[in-house]
């Protein structure tokens, strides 16, 4: 239909026909609106101190010769205030390996254990295991820390005897206390997860493999793990994505060995320093969450989905 | 390089050894059928090393060159305790094996805990556990807990300091514009209410009165919602808190006169309700019709951030985030959701505004601290600021200056809003695909016009989804922590319960730092308690 005909129509019926393309465009301007800020850090970070310091990232298409790598050049030096950008993501990456691969093999064991083999008083274990997803995770810092920094005592009140219940072996401000400690606060919502899934695969196949004596092992290994992959998969990518953009733990159970989040706040703290460097500090941090999840999306909505629509 | 091949060994070392495990735990229990001797030995084995362990750690054996110390120098007698039990339960299991049935009964004791265990193990000792710990920790004194006797002044140290918790700003509440406007479109809502029902179950006459009636309920809110969108805006653009169009609304809005209009209309429709439902027990208020429930959810969300906004102290503060967030969210997601459906190229966008859920929070704190970046002279370099500039109007700092007190807090959890909004919009978007194609059809023939069935035939389908959606934002803005720390680190006003937790944890004042937990805890202990009697619906 061509504007002039549009124009011709009765008052009330162009409201309604504006009103029924409205959708498009206000989507598109939120969409917009979301994406400017992270696109104005990605400028940012190519540009020079002076330039970010006296004009908007706007303004950067004006010169596209003043853009340089020198931030990023920057961050990956050491300097005598700040260690370089490696040995930060070398620290992330041995947090987040392992704190994503053990939560999901403790979660995948719990979860056929959960939904194949009868036991009593199964479903309340159950209940109580994932009622815990809400539990904040502040509450079991405190006693966290004290029991990485001095192990676990028992002290008997009348008698005034003091056992060893867990010795101190020197877990401290290690990288396995960060792993433990991803793990505990992971595995709710992954068993979770991997139970909502593992309980809807065939139940026969298992019968029949129980038949021809398969053990429980055989078949968690051979039919149970296969079967369920796009579930761990699902559940990987969430806590991949929440281990490496993880800040508190870090904070918390570490002093040195620090991952990039630390390194970042630590750069944010010296407020007006180096204030260029956190653009790049930042954007490199950014990138490979970014990468997991426009590359594996599909899973990650598969899991937030199997979380909360059914859960 | 070292460091790298450090963290290889590391990690490499700690899966083969969880596998190990696994895999042996499993090999035991085959063997408890199969091969009795070994299963014994093996659990032989297993005590005996509990029993080095304790003896060890307890130092209850004679100091030998061997004994005492941390595990590395005692590690012999550990396993010395541990081949004595191998060899006395390999021993044990070859003096008379119990019956097939009894064996087969123990195997089947020890499998789902070989699966399950682990996961027990984890969850009770890092969190169960350590959370009663957190609540004991919290009624002892001194900062350590190490001092003997229980208090309750470190409660009493939260909800009587000022910072923390107060009820001074109460009174402004009823003078809050947001408040006010708030009150109004309930009032609004409930009118709406009658009307759409009049509608619906009303004779002709009634029913011409309430189309009528529903325009000009419509237009009133349109001007409400249009003003105090303006006057937000203007307050936000002008002087911080001081905006000509507000005062003016405040002067209309707030004036005594006006209250009482407004009470009086309540009444007066709660009153028509009354005696039209004594009469005939059928003419009901219709909170369902679409004007009455959107004014009535804007109604709420408007005077609990209003009275919110007036409340100080770090408890109110964490509530305000909660409310405000877990409902700007959800709204946002649902809007969008809804306008993704008829959208072209609705998968890009979606992922786009998706897109802040991969970031940390860390970096959101950056991404946003430069968009409200603030250059005392010369070009704003922040994009908002060079907004306001490009105007005519002052720059300001959105969340550093004092000046912005409260709205400062707002411009914070704006950027939670934006991390969130995402989740929100992909799982209600699932659920509005996962309503029945029947449905929507059988309205369409019943013709059903399309906001109506949206809110009609949707609306109910997907309210199970909003519920948990809302509730796991609420969950987790609870905790905040991470926004606040990187932005303004609790100063002028931002703090928050995780943050004022956190810094009492470095200080090692373990017993407040508990204290401010279990008040995290008791603020999202209604929502565990409604997820553990869902759960419970669903596994019966």
């Amino acid at each position: 239909m061509t504007p002039t005909q549009n124009a011709l129509l009765p008052t009330g019926l162009r409201l309604r026909r504006l009103a029924a393309a409205t959708p498009t465009w206000v989507m598109w301007l939120i969409v917009v609106a979301w994406t400017v800020p992270t696109f104005g850090l990605f400028v940012s970070s190519f540009r020079k101190v002076s330039d970010i310091n006296s004009s908007g990232w706007w303004t950067a298409w004006n010169d596209l010769n003043d853009l340089t790598l020198q931030n990023y050049r920057d961050i990956f030096r050491e300097t005598a205030s700040q260690p370089s950008m490696w040995e930060f993501a070398v620290n992330s990456v041995a947090i987040v390996v392992p704190a994503t691969i053990i939560p999901i093999a403790v979660a995948a064991f719990a979860a056929y254990g959960f939904a194949w083999i009868e036991f009593r008083g199964r479903n309340w274990l159950f209940i109580g295991l994932v009622s815990m997803i809400a539990l904040p995770n502040q509450m079991a810092f405190v006693p966290l820390l004290q029991l990485f920094n001095n192990g676990a005592r028992l002290t008997i009140p009348g008698v005034d005897w003091t056992f060893v219940l867990i010795p101190d072996v020197g877990l401290a401000n290690t990288a396995a206390a960060v792993w433990l400690t991803h793990t505990a606060f992971g595995l709710p919502l992954a068993v979770l997860l991997l139970h909502n899934f593992i309980s809807q695969l065939p139940g026969e196949v298992f019968e029949a493999a129980r038949i021809d004596g398969a053990s429980h092992f055989t078949i968690f290994w051979r039919l149970v793990v296969p079967l369920a992959r796009p579930a761990l998969a699902a559940f990987a990518v969430f806590q991949f994505l929440w281990t490496w953009n993880d800040f508190l733990i870090a904070a918390v159970f570490l002093t040195d060995n620090e991952p990039m989040t630390v390194g970042l706040v630590n750069l944010v703290g010296e407020r007006g320093s180096n204030f260029q460097l956190r653009f790049a500090s930042a954007f490199v941090i950014m990138i490979i969450p970014l990468i997991v999840f426009f590359s594996l999306q599909r899973h990650f909505v598969r899991g937030l989905l199997a979380g909360s629509v059914k859960g | 390089m070292g460091q790298f091949v450090t963290m290889l060994v590391s990690v490499a070392g700690a899966l083969a050894v969880s596998a190990a495990l696994f895999i042996g735990a499993n090999r035991t229990v085959d063997n408890a059928r199969d091969r009795w001797p070994a299963f014994v030995a093996v659990v032989g084995g297993l005590i005996g090393l509990g029993v080095g362990a304790v003896l060890q750690h307890n130092a209850w054996l004679p100091r030998g060159p061997a004994a005492g110390g941390p595990l590395r120098s005692g590690w012999l007698v550990i396993v010395a305790a541990g081949a004595v039990g191998a060899v006395v339960g390999a021993m044990a299991g070859r003096l008379k094996p119990p019956s097939l049935d009894r064996r087969q009964r123990w195997e089947e004791l020890l499998r789902p805990w070989v699966f399950v265990g682990p996961a027990v193990l984890f969850v009770a000792g890092g969190l169960v556990i350590p959370g009663l710990r957190t609540v004991w920790l919290s009624f002892k004194s001194g900062a350590r807990g190490r001092e003997p006797g229980f208090t309750l002044e470190h409660y009493q140290d939260i909800f009587t300091d000022r910072e923390f918790f107060t009820v001074e700003g109460a009174s402004s509440i009823f003078t809050s514009r947001l408040f006010i406007v708030g009150l109004a479109l309930a009032v609004i809502g409930a009118a709406a209410a009658w009307a759409s029902s009049a509608r619906v179950v009303g004779g002709p006459l009634r029913a011409r009165t309430a189309r009528q009636f529903m325009r000009l309920v419509g237009a009133v809110a349109v001007v409400v919602v249009l003003v105090s969108a303006a006057a937000f805006i203007e307050s936000i653009v002008r002087e911080p808190n001081r905006s000509e169009v507000a005062d003016l609304l405040t002067v209309v809005v707030s004036s005594r006169i006006t209250l009482w209009l407004f009470v009086a209309a309540a009444l007066m429709c709660l009153a028509a309700w009354v005696i039209a439902r004594a009469r005939r027990g059928e003419v009901e208020l219709d909170w369902g019709s679409p004007v009455s429930s959107t004014l009535l959810a804007l109604a709420v969300i408007l005077a609990i951030f209003g009275a919110l906004s007036n409340l100080r102290g770090v408890v109110w503060n964490n509530i305000w985030w909660v409310v405000t967030v877990a409902g700007l969210s959800t709204v946002l997601g649902l809007l969008l959701a809804v306008l993704a459906e008829r959208a072209r190229g609705e998968r890009f966008g979606k992922t786009l505004i998706f897109m802040p859920m991969a970031i940390s929070m860390v970096g959101a704190a950056v991404i946003w601290d430069f968009m409200y970046e603030v250059q005392p002279t010369g070009n704003q370099t922040g994009l908002f600021n060079a907004v306001l500039q490009g105007l005519g109007f002052q720059a300001r700092g959105f969340f550093i200056n004092a000046s912005m007190i409260p709205w400062n807090n707002f411009w914070i959890m704006f950027i939670m809003v934006w991390i969130q909004t995402g989740f929100a919009m992909v799982v209600l978007s699932a659920a509005i695909r996962a309503v029945p194609d029947d449905f929507l059809e059988a309205a369409q023939v019943d013709g059903a016009t399309e906001p109506q069935v949206f809110w009609r035939v949707v609306m109910p389908q997907i309210r199970p989804t909003i519920i948990v959606v809302v509730t796991t934002l609420m969950v987790i803005v609870t905790k905040v922590f991470d926004l606040v720390k990187a932005t303004t680190n609790g100063a002028n006003r931002t703090n928050v319960l995780a943050n004022e937790m956190f810094d009492q944890l470095r200080d090692r004042n373990f017993t407040s730092s508990s204290a401010f937990a279990v008040v995290l805890l008791a603020l999202v202990l209604p929502i565990m308690v409604s997820n553990i009697r869902r759960l419970q619906r669903e596994l019966a």
